[in-house]
């Protein structure tokens, strides 16, 4: 129930859906949306036949928005009872025969800020189970009520009922015969399914399991067990504190990151207790106090209360039940049970208990788990308890716990070898490395944050998309925080090694603060699924290099590019995705030079184009073209920036990114370019030279070329001597008269 | 090393002078009458030798060649008259003889200011087109290459 209201209070704040569907009016309005849609779609489509636009575009309407070609899903027919947390769900219909043509569907439509499980879908597709939601169709939508896109999921609609309602009690009273027959023998042939393909549900709860006809007096009979969607958002985000394990509950619902299938069996144990049990002993009772209480007493006792189970059926929730994940009991040991084995009762977890307790904030603590969960409330006072060594005192007089007063030694000494117990941050720092050495499977604690290691991606990106704080997720990863998690993290389900990995990875990029790294790329290092989350392609679900050329084409024809392409999301996302496009370009990107940042964004966009095979982007080309000239300006030579102009022009209108790019992006262009460029300065230079001795000498008419005129009429003269000396003395010797 | 062979040179060029200066006299005690003649006729072309201060000393050299040919007339006709002294002296102090002599020399100088003024006017307009060309080749550079050509 609170985790109803949670989820509700979420949609009304972040879901433009909502409003839409209620507030807007039939008529022109709409027709004119649906226009708007026809034309987005068409634009987008420009890559593809003029044939699969037509049929896309004819049946969309107002109000319809259109997966895949054939299943149409109607925003204004909500299906509120299969709701799944924020994520709405509304009726659909198939003109595929092969698509669920015929059937009645049911559409879950994702809310931008949970990311779907999109990396789960080939071993979903894979089930072949009746007692699984089958799933018809997947993907993305333009969604008129948003007018944005959003990720689809559409099942076949043969759920009938929930077998839990929103505000229902959570105590079902049901007969344990038919629990088993009806529902735990289907569900534990779909949890075999989930071992088998290694899939983690993350959503096993009754208000996620339908099948029930409720009669006229109230009795409920059970038709066929069928689980919920669980895809359409991060792993157990909707799932209440009650239905996970204790160190999953502790965490934020959107940092618990994907379980493992030791959790879908405790969500399936708690979920049959439930249908059970008569009384509900946690009514009432806050996410913290339900984890409190099933700290302190199991959960088994903290969920069935008073009520009291008979010996097979106690033998199977003690098992699944056990909070400590090595000794819950595995879908085999629940076959074996189911087969007729009997198997000896689980006892439960023993806590060590102090004898005196540990006060703390006026509050009196004897169990760690419990101390750990209290430690976020007041840093300041964490950090006394450590400089007083009143907590290690405690540790090692009282809770008689050497391992845990090492840890907690290992924390504080480990932090203070790090940064030393000064600066801002340090007290909660402090508090998250404290907490978790006192609790090796408590979640990361840090400013109000509690987050497990898998789950930081998910809940960067819902930071991201809801704008939140994101310094909190920036410290936890700059000061290492989650590698000293790591380090204390004791559930052997958890894959610690994977995680040591990317958070090293994370630190590394975490600090760097150029376009391609920073928080952007942790965002898509930790959580693989998440579409672009670039403020230029907020209407977009983007998940791939090929999309998102499509997105920016379609943005790029309406004319909404006011900025070049690659922003720090979009180089996060392809340094992630499709690194190769977009590596070499990065130190032009992050030069801030407006023709590198240009060429540089055409050059990524090519790549793309090129390696998608994508005929024509002509909305992008036109978009180059119309900056290109800054680029042009990097020539020298003005006649080939004017032949270049043209020649971009021509490339720009086909729609021809490759051949753009490649015409600006020409070495031996640029190198006669500059060649000619300095013989274009030294000429210039002669030239100058030239000038001032040609200046200089015409300043003086007189002697201006008197040297050569003299020269002129000597050589003349002398020539004319010559001349003559050789006639007379060829007429002396010709002649005689000469003796 | 240096001084030594420059010094070598100044006294070679001494030599070379002084060698000339007496193969000069010999010449001129052996053709005494001739060289009386070229002394006497040829003194508007030692003073224009003196008076001209170019390095080249063309002008010189102009009114030189035509001194000499105003002299070439008579020193054939004291050739053809037996070489002698007396008559060598009859003809060059013949005033008119001297006259067309100076007068050949005069022509000299009227050649060089001719040519001089002729060249100059030549020079100065092809200089003045050369400006022109210049500059509209430096502004042809400064429209394809930008201002940038300019190295400044």
């Amino acid at each position: 129930m609170a985790e109803d209201r949670q989820m509700e209070g979420a949609v009304k704040e972040t879901d433009p859906s909502v409003k839409s569907n209620t507030a807007d009016p039939k008529g022109k309005a709409e027709d004119s949306r649906a226009k708007a849609v026809v034309e987005s779609i068409d634009k987008k489509d420009q890559g593809k036949s003029i044939g699969e636009i037509a049929e896309r575009a004819e049946t969309v309407g107002g109000h319809t928005a259109l997966l895949k070609k054939s299943i149409e899903i109607f925003s204004n027919k909500p299906l509120p009872e299969y709701d799944h947390g924020p994520n709405k769900a509304y009726v659909a219909n198939s003109t595929n025969k092969d698509a669920g043509g015929g059937s009645a569907l049911v559409a879950i439509v994702c809310e931008p800020y949970l990311i779907p499980r999109t990396g789960a879908l080939v071993k979903y597709t894979a089930f072949v189970n009746s007692n699984i939601a089958e799933l018809v169709e997947y993907g993305v939508v333009f969604w008129p009520p948003a007018q944005q896109e959003r990720y689809v999921f559409v099942y076949k609609n043969t759920w009938q009922k929930p077998l839990l309602a929103k505000g229902e009690m959570q105590a079902m009273g049901l007969k344990p015969e038919m629990v088993m027959e009806h529902i735990l023998k289907p569900l534990i042939t779909v949890m075999r399914d989930f071992k088998d393909r290694d899939f983690t549900h993350g959503g096993i709860r009754p208000s996620n399991m339908f099948g029930i006809i409720r009669g006229d007096d109230g009795s409920i009979k059970v038709d066929k067990i069928v689980l919920g969607d669980s895809l359409s958002m991060p792993g157990s985000y909707c799932q209440p504190a009650l239905y996970e394990p204790i160190e999953r509950a502790m965490t934020d619902p959107i940092a618990r990151g994907l379980g493992t299938q030791s959790d879908d069996l405790y969500s399936l144990g708690v979920s049959l207790a439930i249908m059970m049990r008569m009384n509900d002993p946690l009514n009432g009772l806050s996410d913290e106090e339900v984890v409190r209480k099933k700290i302190e007493v199991g959960t088994y006792s903290a969920i069935t209360g008073k009520d009291r189970f008979k010996g097979e059926i106690l033998e199977l929730l003690r098992g699944i039940l056990h909070d400590d994940p090595s000794q819950r009991w595995t879908i085999d040991e629940v076959g074996v049970w189911l087969d007729g084995r009997r198997l000896s009762p689980k006892q439960g977890l023993v806590r060590k208990k102090a004898p005196r307790p540990f006060t703390f904030l006026n509050g009196r603590y004897f169990i760690l788990p419990v101390l750990s969960m209290q430690l976020k409330n007041s840093p300041s006072e964490v950090r006394r308890i450590v400089e007083d060594d009143s907590l290690f005192q405690w540790l090692e007089r009282s809770v008689d716990d050497e391992e845990a007063l090492e840890r907690v030694e290992k924390a504080v000494y480990d932090l203070k070898d790090r940064g030393g117990s000064a600066g801002p941050t340090y007290q909660d720092r402090l508090v998250a490395n404290i907490s978790s050495a006192l609790d090796t499977t408590a979640p990361l604690r840090y400013k109000g944050l509690s987050v497990m290691g898998h789950g930081l991606g998910t809940a960067i990106a819902e930071a991201m998309v809801l704008k939140k704080d994101l310094a909190p997720y920036i410290e936890i990863l700059d000061n290492n925080l989650l590698a000293s998690w790591l380090g204390f993290h004791s559930n052997p389900n958890v894959d610690i090694t994977g995680l040591f990995s990317k958070s090293e990875l994370a630190r590394r990029m975490i600090g760097n603060k150029r376009m391609g790294e920073g928080i952007e790329r942790c965002l898509y290092l930790l959580s693989p699924e998440a579409p672009c989350l670039s403020e230029l392609l907020k209407a977009y679900f983007v998940t791939d290099g090929e999309e998102l050329l499509y997105a920016f084409e379609d943005l790029s024809s309406k004319g909404k590019m006011a900025s070049m392409y690659i922003d720090r999301h979009v180089a996060a996302f392809l340094m992630q995705k499709e690194a190769k496009v977009i590596d070499g370009c990065l130190y032009d990107l992050n030069s801030g030079e407006a023709p590198r940042v240009i060429l540089s964004n055409l050059r990524v966009m090519a790549a793309l184009q090129k390696r998608h095979n994508i005929a024509a982007l002509p909305g992008m080309g036109g978009v180059f073209a119309g900056v290109a000239r800054s680029v042009c300006e990097g020539f020298n030579d003005r006649e080939t920036r004017d032949r270049l102009e043209k020649e971009l022009k021509v490339f720009a209108d086909k729609g021809d990114l490759v051949k753009m790019s490649e015409l600006l992006d020409d070495p031996a262009l640029t190198h006669k370019d500059n060649k000619a460029y300095d013989a274009a300065k030294n000429e210039y230079q002669a030239l100058v030279e030239e000038a001032e001795v040609v200046e200089g000498r015409l300043l003086d008419k007189e002697a201006f070329g008197q040297e050569m005129g003299r020269n002129w009429a000597a050589i003349g003269s002398t020539l004319l001597l010559t001349f003559i000396i050789v006639a007379v003395a060829l007429s002396g010797i010709f002649g005689g008269t000469v003796r | 090393m240096a001084k030594s062979s420059k010094k070598k040179k100044k006294k070679t060029g001494g030599v070379r002078l002084y060698l000339m200066l007496v193969f000069l006299a010999v010449v001129c005690a052996v053709f005494l009458s001739t060289s009386l003649i070229l002394f006497i006729g040829l003194i508007p072309s030692f003073v224009a030798f003196f008076v001209d201060q170019s390095e080249k000393k063309m002008k010189a050299v102009t009114v030189g060649s035509f001194n000499a040919i105003g002299c070439i007339p008579f020193v054939m006709q004291l050739w053809d008259q037996g070489k002698s002294l007396e008559v060598a002296m009859q003809i060059i102090f013949d005033p008119m003889v001297l006259v067309i002599i100076y007068s050949a020399a005069a022509v000299g100088y009227l050649v060089d200011w001719m040519v001089v003024s002729v060249a100059t006017a030549l020079l100065y307009k092809k200089g003045q087109d050369r400006k022109e060309a210049i500059a509209k080749r430096q502004a042809q550079l400064i429209k394809r290459w930008g201002d940038g050509v300019k190295g400044e």
